[in-house]
């Protein structure tokens, strides 16, 4: 990954953490969907968005450093294992 | 509610809880990674289950609705957390389920063992989890009491529904191990999933028409009761946001979570659930905000907001329904304690016994039949605990469990990520931190930014010192970093 996209994923958590602290204080309309308070309503958009972002760690990077093959690693453990044997 | 429907229900709801100890008896090995990870083959349903169940406890159902009742929909800020926890499952659970596969460690403390090189810091971690977790354990099985013994009118009293959790709990876990666990859990998930959406539907129907007729009803009796910071303005963003971490990063921490990352089959098994967790945790987060709501709408001047669910449950549900709502209560309580009763038997047998007393000689048969005596110990323990324990420290450690983990995560974190983390830093964090946390909760120091979680500060304190301590002190050798970091392919 390269430093200016690990920059762009530090400002976009921060922005969703911000977003998860309810900045939005003091709103209390209009009422989503007949029964969702605005609060709630934004709260649940940062959710979905923070849900998307972690999906592209997940899914879309190599953070936990061995997202591309985890089936040669599983091969290795079982030679590992079957050699000790 | 008839007290013999309630028994009933109750009794079917045993004799399945017994069958799936029964089946995971007979399909159990006698080894240790089986008996606590099940043998590491939990798909991807089957440990979203088991997560959802063990992380909502009966506090969901109880403490919950009684939050919504007294600050309104502004509570519904803490359910933030659930995202830094499955942001945690993914970064550090994904690490540990590579390690776990690559060196067989059964829990966060033996990681600590290996990757530190001291003894020392897996005992702290191993001690902080046993006091973060037993006082817990002893309140469930308390409240599984209360819950019994109000519900049945006193048919059942408090002993015998105390006994009885007791027992069930036990005799499934003790059968089975983890296996035995997950399984209950799946069941008792779908139980407490049913039970939540159906009275949040029922009682908004009840009392407002519906779920819009109840917010409504709500903003027309206070305004505050739909807006941030709520009626008692408490839930300012800087409190919104620190309780999150606090509740959220610590929850990760708790044996009995971070144990699940290691059970799991697959790496994708594990990014999958942290992308699915927080939506599956809306369907606990959201139905309490309308059942609190409707509360205060049809009760407006309750002293007791603890009360409301359960007077809600006795007054406005069909007696049916009511003893789905008991056993969803139960469920949720079995599901936490069994998953924490044996994480905890867990970090003991392995971490204690065969580290210091038997490292060399101890099979795995010896070593399963040992997990089922420590089990029973544990139990006896946490109930000891809280029946009899000074009081103002079962208080601490209850109020204070998540808190107390998110001290242990920072060295988790270091360990998963920094290679320049030291046992010393380890050890001096999270000593350090847990004692600044203690005084801060006994008011001996008062912080001078309002509105920032106690556990923070003390966070903040523990980061600092383990970053100075290891930056001077004695890396740890080059061989056990490549033992661990070469599994990420880092090196």
């Amino acid at each position: 990954m390269t430093a200016g996209k690990k920059v762009l994923l530090v400002i976009v958590f921060i922005l969703l953490a911000y977003g998860i602290s309810a900045p939005f204080q003091k709103i209390s309309e209009p009422i989503y969907w007949g029964i969702f308070p605005a609060p709630v309503f934004y709260l649940l958009i940062v959710h979905v968005l923070f849900v998307a972002f972690i999906g592209y760690l997940a899914f879309g990077t190599r953070m936990h450093g061995r997202a591309e093959d985890e089936d040669s690693f599983l091969a290795e453990i079982r030679r590992e294992k079957g050699v000790k044997k | 509610m008839s007290p013999t429907l309630v028994i009933v229900g109750v009794a079917v709801y045993t004799v399945v809880m017994f069958a799936i100890g029964f089946w995971g008896f007979r399909r159990s090995r006698p080894s240790m990674e089986d008996f606590f990870l099940g043998g590491r083959t939990l798909g991807l349903f089957v440990v979203l289950c088991t997560v959802w169940s063990t992380l909502f406890s009966a506090y969901s159902y109880i403490g919950l609705p009684g939050a919504y009742y007294r600050t309104g929909i502004s509570f519904f800020g803490i359910a933030g957390n659930i995202l830094l926890n499955s942001l945690c499952m993914y970064l550090l659970g994904s690490r540990m389920w590579i390690l776990g596969k690559k060196h067989g460690f059964i829990n966060m403390t033996d990681l600590f063992a290996e990757r530190y090189g001291s003894n020392l810091v897996c005992v702290l971690a191993m001690i902080i989890s046993i006091g973060s977790l037993l006082p817990y354990i002893g309140l469930q099985v308390k409240g599984a009491g209360l819950t019994l013994q109000g519900v049945t009118n006193n048919v059942i009293s408090f002993n015998t529904g105390l006994l009885y959790i007791t027992i069930v709990v036990l005799f499934y876990v003790i059968m089975g191990g983890f296996r035995s666990v997950v399984w209950t859990d799946v069941v008792q998930s779908i139980i407490m999933l049913v039970g939540m959406l159906g009275a949040m539907f029922l009682i908004a129907d009840k009392v407002g028409g519906g779920l819009g007729g109840v917010i409504q009803k709500a903003a027309a009796i206070d305004p505050k009761l739909v807006s941030f910071p709520g009626p008692a303005g408490v839930w300012t963003p800087s409190m919104v946001l620190t309780t999150c971490m606090v509740v959220g990063l610590g929850g990760f921490a708790w044996p009995q979570i971070s144990q699940r990352m290691y059970a799991t089959k697959s790496l994708k098994t594990i990014k999958m659930l942290a992308f699915i967790f927080p939506l599956a945790a809306l369907f606990v987060n959201l139905p309490p905000i309308f059942i609190g709501l409707a509360g205060k709408v049809q009760y407006p001047a309750l002293k007791n907001a603890d009360l409301i669910f359960p007077m809600m449950l006795n007054e406005l549900l069909p007696p049916v329904f009511g003893i789905i709502i008991v056993l969803a209560i139960l469920a949720a309580i079995m599901s936490t304690v069994s998953g924490q009763v044996l994480s905890l038997t867990s970090i003991i047998v392995r971490d204690l016994y065969v580290r210091f007393f038997d490292p060399e000689s101890a099979s795995q048969t010896k070593i399963t039949k040992l997990s089922r005596l420590v089990l029973l110990i544990v139990v006896a323990g946490a109930l000891a605990f809280v029946f009899w324990g000074p009081a103002t420290l079962v208080g601490l450690l209850i109020d204070a469990s998540g808190p107390i983990m998110l001290q242990v995560l920072i060295v988790l974190i270091g360990a998963l990520y920094w290679r320049r983390a030291t046992k010393a830093g380890a050890i001096i964090s999270m000593i350090a931190s847990e004692t600044f946390l203690v005084l801060l909760w006994m008011k001996v120091f008062k912080m001078p930014i309002p509105g920032i979680h106690n556990g923070v500060w003390a966070m903040i304190l523990g980061v600092i010192l383990f970053v100075v301590v290891s930056l001077v002190t004695k890396p740890v050798d080059e061989k056990t970093l490549e033992k661990f970091f070469g599994a990420f392919k880092e090196s």
